[in-house]
């Protein structure tokens, strides 16, 4: 659309251009005019009742199915857990760490609460969630989890099955959830949570609490706050580990973390506390094989996305067919409310169009169990993000700032054992580059998290207009 | 969120004909500019980061630039060149040199929206909000020297990036 007289501009031409734009002024009619509005907009906005973000979660917690999505990416955040080797650990807890790692099968139990963000507003808040969990290096990991005295949740992760078995007894609904040969392989190295937990925290600046009495047993602290915890999926965070001063097993861990939620609608707080460890248990193959009565209905399989590069690939192409964007942020948190939202609140029969899937004419339980294995590629993405990150290869994002179709911005990169970077770009071919190539990393504020990432509707921003009067200012 | 009110209209008192400016500037656009103004506010008033702000003007201001920058990706991509009033008044050409003064400019505000966050930051405040680069280098933590490379990169891609416009346009 240029116009006849239009070249090149160089940089002297572009400085001036900016400058010129630095002298221009508001009108200062439309300055007061748009004060006052807004100024009252600010008071409404003070009177209204908070209630989008409690309105979006009471649409997910009504919807089976979509508590099936969210439990089974919740699921896949745990599994990817299962693979973080570090570095070892350091003074007395690196022998704790050591027999931790070394432990035949153990159990715990697992108490999470939740507040803020989604759930703000709730009646009765959201309700405590209580997990027993059984993890044997050779089988696999069992947990329940309990709410109100009911069991709300049973998984099963099988080595021998390659892949889970998720049950919802309220709903008789179960899921089944393929891994991919990668990460199983890398499953049957690695297991369990909260070895994880420990490896991370020894990998983080931490504070000795010195001793204390826990339930008889005369215990040792440590607590970390670094930022590194949680490979950036907390907004802030604290955790505690506790070990038997006498026998060096951890007795307890405790962790108090803002996130985003998962369900989109801003921040939420989460405290979870693992204690009554029982370690190097017996246990045999049938402790971790699921019994499926008959009257349960089985949801759609779900393949785990691999963690690799094809696999984020292919997660963002996804992404950018249905919202013509990317993510702009790709942790396991922020994916996971991504994909939250595009279950609850798009046009299915849009986002089905633009997969190739036709759901036209079907209920929305029905649109979104046909689109749901498909959608779930998506975390394909937070898959590799998250791998990159464990493995220490300084993965550099970029989508907050990279559009679908360009060929020259760098939109992911991961460092390679030589030094250079493996590079995504925004038309996602693939590349390698120098570290001077890659980009600094963009710094995206936070901010509020109230609107619905939704590309199909056309945004709510205004058109641009002709400036009626608009004064010049003279300096 | 009743605390948070008062400060976001405290905000509004304070800095609200400085953020307009900025807006303004930024969408090149009237309307555009009342409803960013408008949207950025209420934001505020939703927003716990601003709670958490050690500099609320810094905050709302870096709110103020996403706004208006996410509204550029946003909109239709149609061409509507800045008005004749927008452009400062020194200097005014003819009709033809006008209208491709005010592509350019567009244009330029086009090629900012692709820049990395920080480079363009450092752009925005330097010429469209004339700080000075010892100032600028306060607020981000950076040496001088380092923001006048950062600005020097930035000018060349914006040169690669308008020329690529100029390329791909018909």
């Amino acid at each position: 659309m240029m116009g006849d007289g239009m070249s090149e501009m160089n940089e002297e031409k572009i400085t001036k251009c900016l400058e010129a734009l630095g002298r221009i002024d508001s009108n200062p009619e439309q300055v007061g005019r748009d004060m006052e509005r807004t100024r009252q907009r600010i008071l409404e906005e003070i009177a209204r009742p908070q209630t989008h973000p409690d309105n979006l979660w009471r649409k997910v917690m009504k919807s089976n199915l979509i508590k099936f999505a969210i439990a089974a990416i919740v699921m896949i955040a745990a599994v990817a857990g299962f693979f973080w080797m570090g570095d070892g650990a350091k003074l007395a807890w690196a022998e704790v760490a050591a027999r931790v790692e070394q432990a035949g099968a153990f159990s715990y139990r697992m108490l999470i609460q939740m507040e803020g963000g989604a759930v703000a507003g709730m009646p009765g808040g959201m309700p405590e969630m209580e997990g027993h969990i059984l993890i044997s290096p050779e089988f696999g990991m069992k947990m329940e989890m309990f709410s109100g005295g009911k069991v709300m949740q049973q998984t099963y992760v099988s080595a021998a099955e390659k892949g889970a078995v998720m049950l919802m007894p309220e709903a008789k609904k179960i899921m089944r959830m393929q891994f991919s040969e990668d990460l199983l392989a890398k499953m049957q190295q690695q297991n369990n949570d909260p070895r994880y937990m420990f490896k991370e925290f020894m990998n983080c600046q931490y504070e000795e609490l010195g001793r204390t009495e826990i339930n008889g047993v005369e215990c040792e602290g440590i607590r970390t706050t670094d930022p590194k915890y949680g490979m950036g999926m907390f907004q802030e965070v604290s955790v505690e580990i506790w070990a038997d001063v006498q026998r060096g097993w951890p007795v307890l861990m405790e962790m108090d973390a803002t996130m985003n939620s998962p369900a989109g609608g801003g921040l939420m707080n989460m405290h979870m506390v693992m204690d009554d460890f029982q370690w190097n248990q017996e246990v045999t193959a049938a402790d971790f094989t699921p019994e499926i009565p008959e009257d349960y209905t089985a949801m759609p399989d779900m393949q785990i996305p691999a963690m690799d590069a094809e696999g984020a690939t292919e997660g963002l192409q996804l992404y950018a067919d249905i919202l013509n964007r990317y993510p702009k942020k790709i942790d396991m948190m922020n994916m996971t409310a991504d994909f939250t939202k595009l279950l609850m609140q798009q046009d299915k029969a849009a986002v089905g169009s633009k997969l190739g899937i036709d759901t036209e004419g079907l209920s929305e339980q029905e649109q979104v169990e046909k689109l749901m294995p498909q959608m779930m590629k998506i975390q394909g993405i937070a898959m590799f993000y998250m791998a990159m990150t464990q493995e220490g290869r300084d993965p550099k994002y970029y989508g907050s700032v990279v559009e679908p179709g360009d060929a020259e911005a760098i939109l992911l990169g991961w460092r390679r054992d030589d030094g250079q970077y493996d590079v995504i770009y925004g038309d996602l071919s693939r590349g390698t580059v120098a570290v001077e190539e890659m980009p600094e990393e963009p710094v995206i504020p936070e901010e509020p998290n109230t609107e619905i990432p939704d590309n199909l509707t056309p945004p709510p921003s205004p058109e641009p207009a002709p400036i009626e009067t608009v004064p010049v200012s003279s300096n | 969120m009743e605390d948070r009110g008062q400060k976001v209209l405290e905000l509004l008192d304070s800095a609200g004909q400085r953020l307009h400016r900025l807006l303004t500037r930024l969408s090149g656009s009237e309307q555009a500019t009342s409803d960013l103004f408008q949207e950025l506010f209420v934001r505020l008033c939703n927003s716990r980061g601003l709670e958490k702000a050690d500099d609320p003007m810094a905050y709302a201001w870096r709110s103020a630039v996403n706004l208006a920058f996410e509204w550029r990706r946003n909109r239709k991509k149609a061409f509507v060149p800045l008005e004749e009033e927008f452009l400062p008044a020194e200097n005014q050409p003819v009709a033809l040199e006008h209208m491709v003064r005010a592509e350019e400019m567009e244009q330029v505000l086009e090629g900012l929206a692709k820049l990395p966050p920080v480079a363009r930051e450092v752009l925005v405040r330097r010429y469209l909000e004339q700080e000075p680069y010892e100032e600028i280098a306060r607020r981000l933590g950076k040496k001088p020297q380092h923001l006048r490379a950062i600005c020097s990169k930035a000018l060349a891609r914006l040169r690669v990036l308008t020329a690529s416009d100029v390329k791909v346009s018909p």
